[in-house]
């Protein structure tokens, strides 16, 4: 049984969804789900920093990835891990086309406005995961 | 190998100093060299992306860490890449003590200055690179 649950994000550097999936995981982090939640840092999963291998062996874990290349989910099949859901930036583009997020370097208005939606549906998704261990 | 440089930051997401490497990476990219540079998407390194692999056969490459479990240079390692310098983002604020970057989510005025501190450092390396 676990009280809290990991979570990751892509941190993909070339397309403005690595930066949405970010923004979006520290809302999670430090906003809605401070206690609950647990960073899995992606870079350091890769590059088998133990810490972050035992949260990804001990936690649920939820993935935000950024595009179709799901890199985060590549990673984490590399290790013995509980993914309960993944998450595509990609497709919260596609389900908002009122929303026209382009900055990477900085988050604009309408990237801020998409991290807000996926964290809402992460949200919903740790209350069902944490509720059901 | 090509003179265009490939840039590898860690994109870790835990620690404020890895921030400020994302950002000095993607200014460096962007908006300082973008003709000498080619960003390298780290997570797509990691997970064998086969474009990013192709991109650090084909050209040298700089490393920025943001924490001393130096993720960037334990993956390049692994992959044999050709790595002409290895930037820690901590080493370099311990010259520029007064700028302190605000938060990870938010690095602030102060982590974007150093941010373009580090961009403009790897400038005069990719110049230095170029002359040789």
């Amino acid at each position: 049984m676990s009280n809290k649950i990991g979570v990751t994000a892509c941190t993909g550097m070339n397309k403005v969804e690595g930066t949405i999936a970010r923004m979006a995981i520290y809302k999670i982090l430090e906003d809605l789900h401070p206690k609950e939640s647990i960073l899995i840092c992606l870079p350091a999963l890769a590059a088998e920093v133990k810490e972050d291998i035992d949260f990804v062996r001990d936690y649920p874990a939820i993935i935000l990835d950024g595009c179709e290349t799901n890199c985060a989910l590549k990673v984490f099949k590399k290790f013995k891990s509980n993914i309960k859901e993944v998450f595509n930036v990609s497709d919260y583009l596609n389900k908002h086309p009122e929303l026209h997020p382009t900055s990477i370097i900085d988050i604009d208005a309408d990237g801020e406005k998409l991290a807000e939606i996926i964290a809402t549906d992460i949200s919903k998704k740790i209350k069902e995961v944490l509720k059901n261990e | 190998m090509s003179k265009k440089v490939a840039i590898v930051a860690c994109t870790g997401m835990g620690k404020a100093l890895a921030s400020v490497g994302r950002y000095a990476a993607l200014y460096l990219t962007e908006k300082l060299r973008p003709d000498d540079t080619i960003n390298v998407c780290f997570p797509c390194t990691v997970s064998d992306e086969e474009e990013s692999l192709e991109i650090l056969e084909k050209h040298s490459a700089i490393i920025i860490d943001g924490c001393a479990e130096i993720c960037g240079e334990k993956i390049l390692s692994k992959l044999n890449a050709n790595v002409i310098k290895h930037l820690k983002v901590w080493q370099i604020l311990g010259k520029h003590r007064d700028l302190k970057p605000e938060s990870r989510v938010d690095i602030g005025e102060k982590g974007r200055k150093l941010g373009v501190i580090i961009a403009e450092e790897i400038a005069d390396i990719i110049d230095e690179y170029k002359g040789n």
